[in-house]
């Protein structure tokens, strides 16, 4: 029975300065029960992209078919949700092979990883391709407040040579919103929050002073909207938006403390404001946001660099002194491996972390894994050769229903990753002709 | 688009394309690449076959890694029934080991086709077609391919009565008929040649002693080759009957 109006699906909590996007809730359709919530619930997309390829040995599982109980070494901290990954072999990036252009593998690999284009040789006169994100973010971005999130770990410059003649611009972007134009990732938390929760950039600098100098939390400036919000909502929908504002409080104090340690640990340093010294920290403050920012579907697209392509970065918080880059060049030497092994596995420690938050998200009867599609891989397969076939790829979520996870698909060798971009550009509801290097679809990852 | 650096020639990058294991012409024609792919005279590029069985790309991968060619993925059409073997294919594979266990081993050849002539310069790449034209058809139907054959590929050499011009073919196509390859003379050199006891090629002699062939696709091999590479004019085989045999050891 209909008893009252339905609260609109982009009703925002408001405040001085401040606007805050809702998760879906049952009063959305207060006649209906959660599970059918007008329409079918938004699917989203994120790629999580590392560098410097991945042990293969450590990372590819036996056999096809059904995933074994004990993952590869990598791959391990997935365990727990490992019916809801999917893990995709022989998947190739032509465009990141030389083809005539010489030495600069990670410029290539990371340039072109979302448009499967063969980039241009230059650092002054670039041409990549407008990435798959972008395609699918002009089409169907203007049903959300942002149409895509660039999002990363690890500052770097946006010109120059970066790697043997190739611009920092490929290897330091992974969304091409044109041609020549990449979408540099956030990387200040901080910046991240006021994008997605935040109209302080409306607000004169001394207001701002003024307003960082009495804040406490943003959900403060939203207090008298969520009162009202709450007292017009049932039992289900109070404790779906308590969970909410607390893990945007979550988020706050992690900011907050990551200033504090900032403040504490590196004075004086230029280091950007309110960037947690500490990776696995920095890492989870961002998909913490990503989370919040799905869960609100103020976006459903997101390209997350975890770093640079071709990062030296050391990973002294496991005890790794060495540059990531000059590892991978292990020439086989076992000491070298277990460092490459490591970091890689570190690196996957991180996004399951972030796995497991996308699970506990609920959504109707599911929860926002299930509503996503979240590629993680790189560029490169095998780092020491710069090898571009077999591209280490995994998908977790299930697309909305459309994704049978839990398995290993390998597809026919040299089969383009941009195959499984237009696949995943169809369930993003965006259907193109060609793209990239496609072939065709990528065979088997539906549910048939 | 590439263009070769003045003074620099490449070796020409050779796509061989068959029905690879029905003649036994087709083994010799590989061997015949390789050896001049040893001999620098060109660089066996890549390898397909349009015979959907994957005793067929075994064989292929077999004979690249015989030879020590470079280890790029067997491109296997898949359309159309799976082909049964046959005793050439049995009898080359006998002893032999490969990696190729099932089809996803190997390559879309049209796909494998598209990104190897990448990575090719301009003008620097021939096809040498022995077998049905199912390959090269799906390899022009591929979105964005055609330009790529356009600019890459010097010449389509065609030779074996199965073999057709894939309609719209956009370059030059040389044919070569059992009729030419028949009327060139051919004296047997003495030589200290000496198969390999597990040469596929020589298991499957053996199994087939009284097969015969045209040797057009030897002449298309050669004249592909050598014609490219040096002489347009010439026939390139004539060159090298007039020289001393050369030892051509697997």
């Amino acid at each position: 029975m209909i008893t009252k109006k339905a609260l609109s699906r982009r009703t925002l909590l408001r405040g001085a300065g401040a606007a805050i996007a809702l998760p879906a809730l049952d009063a959305m359709a207060p006649a209906l029960a959660s599970s059918q919530l007008p329409g079918p619930r938004p699917v989203r997309m994120a790629f999580v992209y590392v560098p410097n390829g991945i042990d293969m040995r450590n990372w590819t599982p036996p056999a096809d078919g059904p995933l074994p109980a004990q993952l590869p070494r990598i791959l391990r901290p997935l365990e727990p949700f490992r019916e809801d990954i999917t893990i995709l072999s022989n998947l190739t990036h032509n465009g990141g092979r030389a083809l005539l252009d010489g030495a600069g593998d990670h410029g290539r690999c990371c340039g072109g990883y979302l448009s499967g284009v063969h980039v241009r040789k230059s650092f002054v006169d670039i041409q990549a391709g407008v990435s798959m994100d972008q395609i699918v973010a002009n089409a169907i971005g203007h049903k959300t407040r942002f149409p895509s999130l660039e999002v990363g770990l690890e500052d770097a410059r946006q010109a120059g040579d970066c790697d043997s003649g190739y611009s920092c611009a490929y290897t330091n972007n992974l969304a091409w919103r044109s041609e020549t134009q990449p979408l540099p990732p956030i990387l200040d938390p901080r910046a991240l929050f006021e994008r997605l929760f935040g109209t302080g950039a409306e607000l004169s600098p001394e207001a701002r002073a003024r307003q960082a100098k009495y804040r406490r939390s943003i959900l403060d400036f939203v207090q008298n909207d969520t009162r009202k919000l709450e007292s017009a909502l049932g039992p289900a929908d109070r404790r779906k938006i308590d969970e909410y504002l607390s893990s945007i409080r979550s988020i706050e104090l992690q900011l907050q403390k990551a200033e504090n340690d900032n403040a504490v640990i590196h004075p004086g340093l230029e280091k950007p404001y309110g960037v947690p010294a500490d990776f696995a920290e920095h890492f989870k403050l961002m998909t913490d946001m990503i989370t919040v920012a799905f869960q609100a579907d103020l976006s459903r697209i997101v390209t997350f660099l975890v770093t640079r392509e071709g990062t030296s970065r050391p990973y002294r918080e496991i005890g790794i002194p060495d540059g990531h880059h000059p590892l991978t060049h292990h020439m086989n030497k076992p000491e070298l491996l277990e460092k490459v092994t490591q970091i890689n596995t570190y690196h996957v420690q991180q996004f399951a972390g972030w796995i497991e938050k996308l699970k506990a998200a609920r959504e109707g009867d599911g929860n926002v894994l299930e509503n996503s599609m979240i590629v993680y891989g790189a560029g490169l397969s095998d780092g020491n050769k710069h090898t571009h076939e077999d591209l280490p790829t995994l998908i977790a979520g299930g697309g909305g229903g459309y994704i049978r996870g839990g398995r290993r698909i390998t597809a026919r060798r040299e089969t383009p990753m941009s195959n499984l971009f237009l696949t995943m550009m169809d369930r993003m509801g965006v259907q193109v002709d060609h793209f990239g290097d496609a072939t065709g679809r990528l065979a088997g990852l539906d549910l048939a | 688009m590439q263009r070769l650096a003045p003074g620099i020639i490449p070796p020409m990058g050779v796509l061989f394309d068959s029905a690879f294991g029905d003649s036994l012409e087709d083994l010799f024609t590989l061997c015949l690449l390789y050896s001049l792919d040893k001999r620098g005279e060109c660089r066996v590029a890549g390898l397909t076959t349009s015979k959907h069985c994957l005793d067929s790309a075994r064989l292929l991968e077999v004979m690249q890694k015989l030879y020590g060619g470079r280890p790029t993925a067997i491109g296997m059409s898949t359309t159309g029934p799976q082909q049964p073997s046959g005793p050439l294919l049995q009898a080359a594979l006998a002893g032999q080991s490969f990696s190729i266990q099932r089809e996803i081993d190997t390559a879309e050849p049209h796909n494998l086709l598209r990104n190897l002539l990448e990575g090719y310069h301009d003008g620097n790449a021939v096809i040498i077609s022995t077998g049905p034209p199912a390959n090269l058809n799906e390899l022009l139907r591929l979105p964005k391919a055609l330009p790529v054959v356009k600019a890459k590929v010097k010449t389509l050499y065609l030779a074996g009565p199965h073999a057709t011009q894939p309609p719209d073919w956009p370059g030059p196509v040389q044919w070569i008929r059992d009729a030419d390859a028949a009327a060139l003379t051919y004296q047997p050199q003495p030589a200290d040649f000496e198969w390999n006891p597990l040469h596929p090629v020589k298991l499957a002699l053996e199994a087939q002693p009284a097969a015969s062939w045209s040797r057009a696709g030897l002449f298309a091999a050669l004249r592909a080759v050598r014609r490219e590479k040096a002489d347009p004019a010439g026939t390139g085989i004539k060159e090298l009957m007039a020289t001393p045999p050369s030892r051509m050891r697997p």
